[in-house]
């Protein structure tokens, strides 16, 4: 009978993925643990800007569960899991604009609330501490930027990951990455001030 | 769009990543352009809005947790089969996952109880539960879940609540049996139901900041979504 050996891995994060592609729960946990956070940005710079995040990453971590078995080197991890959490926030956003969200809601609640379904609905989605929030307009704000600009704009404002680890994330050249965060923070900055930004050309590659 | 030099410079300080000789050719270039140390400060204070944003935004990470799946299937070729009916397939990534927190229900809670509250008398009425279990009195005696699930939709049918039930299910759980001859699956059975309600909102627009508004459909006749 022969069995195949597994290659004695050395990176302490290969040996993590492996583990965890053995069927190591605690190894899948700390796989998820460890990237989740920058998954999460990801997924704020693709997803719609109604969906909520927290479901978003349900299903990330569903397909990590179900499907870690496919990545065959782990080099390509980090790539596979921000591809993953691409196609979740746009599948949700293909399913978003083809079937528009209704709630059904009973007038005897909103007068019970005091005023209108719809005057209560501004309630729930604007509280008073939340939208003269300047930090939160500011990120509204970068909903608007390209996405190819967004996405390393929001990853390095997670102050988790340094230029060159988002050059690698995105597979792209360190100083692209530079240049389309630098470029960014000028359109959210026109944003901010005019409400507008102004984009020459396509995105450096 | 060009990047001058000092653009370059201000938005690696903003981002708190020059290094001294860096630091060193912005304050020589600053001298000769005054407003870079303007613009330096509007970009820290920016990127310190959006790290704030983005750092409280990305804390429901932080309490999202892996679905616990019994047996976790991998690759493309292992499929689970729910509904012998149907025949259809699904994949385990296609699988929603385990609520991380009870109030992910909340929402369904409501809308049952809205739904309950305007329907309630088109319901067969409550009869007491040492009756439902041993019930014959009906037409249907409903000796099991199933049998109590097919008197309600017939009933909702001739009705006219219940529309019909969506033929695939959305598969939450699946592991082999002890033993083999199969799979233990739970799963979700979609009910298609209709109702008069007094009020539609529709949350299909965004205000400027990308949060959804909520607009109440006035009841025209024709006009449908």
């Amino acid at each position: 009978m022969i069995e195949a050996v597994a290659q004695p891995t050395t990176d302490p994060r290969s040996a993590l993925l492996a583990r965890a592609q053995a069927g190591d729960r605690a190894a899948l946990d700390a796989l998820w643990h460890e990237h989740r956070r920058w998954v999460a940005v990801v997924l704020l710079a693709h997803k719609p800007a109604s969906a909520d995040l927290e479901d978003l990453l349900q299903e990330v971590a569903t397909i990590l569960v179900a499907r870690v078995g496919d990545v065959r080197d782990p080099a390509c991890f980090k790539g596979w899991l921000r591809t993953v959490a691409i196609n979740c926030a746009r599948a949700l956003a293909r399913s978003a604009s083809a079937r528009p969200m209704l709630r059904l809601e009973d007038p005897r609640r909103s007068e019970a609330n005091g005023g209108s379904p719809r005057q209560a609905c501004h309630r729930e989605a604007d509280p008073s501490d939340r939208c003269h929030d300047e930090a939160d307009q500011v990120l509204a704000l970068s909903g608007r930027l390209p996405e190819e600009y967004r996405e390393p704009l929001l990853l390095r404002s997670l102050n988790e990951l340094s230029y060159r680890q988002i050059a690698r994330l995105l597979e792209l050249p360190e100083t692209t990455v530079e240049t389309r965060i630098t470029r960014a923070r000028r359109m959210l900055r026109e944003l901010v001030e005019t409400g507008t930004f102004s984009v020459a050309g396509t995105a450096p590659r | 769009m060009h990047e001058s030099r000092i653009d370059s410079l201000i938005g690696r300080a903003a981002d708190g990543a020059e290094s001294a000789s860096e630091w060193s050719e912005f304050c020589v270039l600053a001298e000769r352009q005054p407003s870079a140390w303007r613009d330096l400060a509007i970009q820290q204070r920016e990127a310190r809005l959006l790290s704030a944003s983005v750092d409280r935004a990305v804390g429901a990470a932080d309490v999202v947790e892996l679905p616990h799946v019994s047996h976790p299937f991998q690759g493309e070729g292992v499929l689970a089969r729910v509904g012998a009916e149907t025949g259809r397939e699904r994949p385990l990534h296609q699988m929603r996952p385990e609520p991380s927190h009870p109030t992910r229900w909340m929402g369904w809670v409501v809308a049952a109880c809205v739904v309950a509250a305007w329907g309630f008398s088109a319901l067969p009425r409550q009869r007491g539960a040492e009756t439902a279990a041993m019930n014959t009195a009906g037409l249907v005696p409903m000796q099991t879940a199933d049998d109590a699930l097919q008197a309600y939709l017939d009933r909702g049918r001739a009705d006219g609540v219940v529309v019909g039930e969506v033929p695939s299910k959305m598969l939450l759980e699946s592991r082999p049996l002890d033993g083999g001859g199969g799979f233990e699956v739970v799963f979700v059975r979609q009910i298609v139901e209709r109702r008069n309600v007094p009020a539609l909102i529709e949350f299909s627009q965004a205000d400027e900041f990308g949060r959804p508004v909520a607009v109440q459909l006035e009841a025209r006749r024709g006009s449908s979504l």
